[in-house]
């Protein structure tokens, strides 16, 4: 029986390597039957706006990948609002949704994983 | 790996702090081949304070079981063949001298250790670079106290190939996780109880 692991992302695509990280623990942990939940935080919401196809190393990809997998993916609202990325800037599927959404996650994950800072 | 016994007491003390402490005294020494630590301690004490410790007679078991009252001999057996230490799991991302992380990250590793937890510090990312041997300072010190305590360090195997590090460029007993992500996820959902990324 899986367990619930969720991950906190603060970090754009790009700048370190946390969201690469935070989406490959995410994929690896959903392969070995968890229950995965991503919270994309402050510059988070930035690995969404990645939705094109690149020739090089591509943090949006794995987020679909991530998505098609089966990892619950959601975008803080105000945090997408404060950097005027819209629903139409994001990958298809991600709601934009409050702290509360978040807070419920940690009340029902086992572990928590924060790629902050 | 030893279990702390801490009884908190009134001062003066009491007729309850004093039962409780007979059975303590009891327990011990039924099980003098367990390593058990023991120590009485006022209310007034710091560690009251740390563990949140207001009313005696008390008892605290590795800092976490907290029992009020008088619990007898057979309960204070139980309690201490239950208690587990936490097992922590540190995660760093940073390499050292560039930022305080690797510092945060082995003071909080050597500090979990002697509070009795079991501890694993991972290193990922630049953070592998702190395994690399031939350093010199104070943090390679605490590094190494570390590992003396029984902590366990692990280095992701991804991240020494990309920075072109070879196992045998590392300190002694360090953990070369060949699949990174593998090792990481198990870790962290069937090995720690809490995990900090740093």
């Amino acid at each position: 029986m899986g367990k619930t692991l969720t991950i906190l992302l603060n970090r754009g695509p790009y700048i370190s390597e946390y969201a690469d990280l935070a989406l490959r623990v995410a994929l690896k942990a959903r392969e070995k039957g968890h229950n995965v939940n991503m919270y994309l935080y402050v510059d988070g919401p930035w690995v969404a706006h990645v939705r094109q196809d690149k020739p090089y190393h591509n943090s949006g990809m794995l987020l679909r990948q991530a998505m098609e997998k089966g990892v619950n993916v959601k975008i803080c609202n105000r945090c997408a609002e404060a950097r005027d990325l819209v629903p139409g800037d994001a990958l298809e599927g991600i709601p934009m949704v409050g702290l509360f959404d978040f807070t419920e996650w940690l009340r029902e994950s086992d572990r928590v994983l924060t790629f902050t800072g | 790996m030893g279990t702390l016994i801490e009884v908190f007491r009134n001062t003066p003390v009491g007729r309850n702090c004093r039962a409780l402490s007979q059975n303590v005294a009891q327990v011990l020494q039924a099980n003098v081949e367990k390593d058990l630590e023991v120590r009485f301690l006022p209310l007034d004490s710091p560690e009251a304070e740390a563990r949140g410790v207001e009313i005696a007679p008390c008892l605290v078991v590795n800092g976490r079981t907290i029992v009020e009252g008088v619990p007898g001999p057979d309960e204070i057996t139980r309690l201490i063949e239950e208690a587990v230490p936490t097992a922590m799991g540190i995660i760093l991302t940073r390499g050292p001298y560039s930022s305080g992380g690797a510092e945060d990250a082995v003071e909080m590793a050597v500090a979990a250790r002697e509070s009795g937890d079991e501890v694993g510090l991972f290193l990922i990312s630049d953070g592998v670079w702190l395994a690399h041997k031939g350093q010199i300072g104070p943090l390679m010190g605490r590094l190494a106290s570390f590992q003396e305590a029984g902590g366990e360090v692990l280095v992701s195997g991804e991240h020494l190939v990309a920075a072109g590090l070879s196992p045998e460029s590392l300190l002694e007993n360090v953990t070369v996780l060949s699949d990174t992500y593998d090792g990481l996820v198990d870790l962290v959902m069937e090995r720690w109880d809490k995990v900090i990324i740093l």
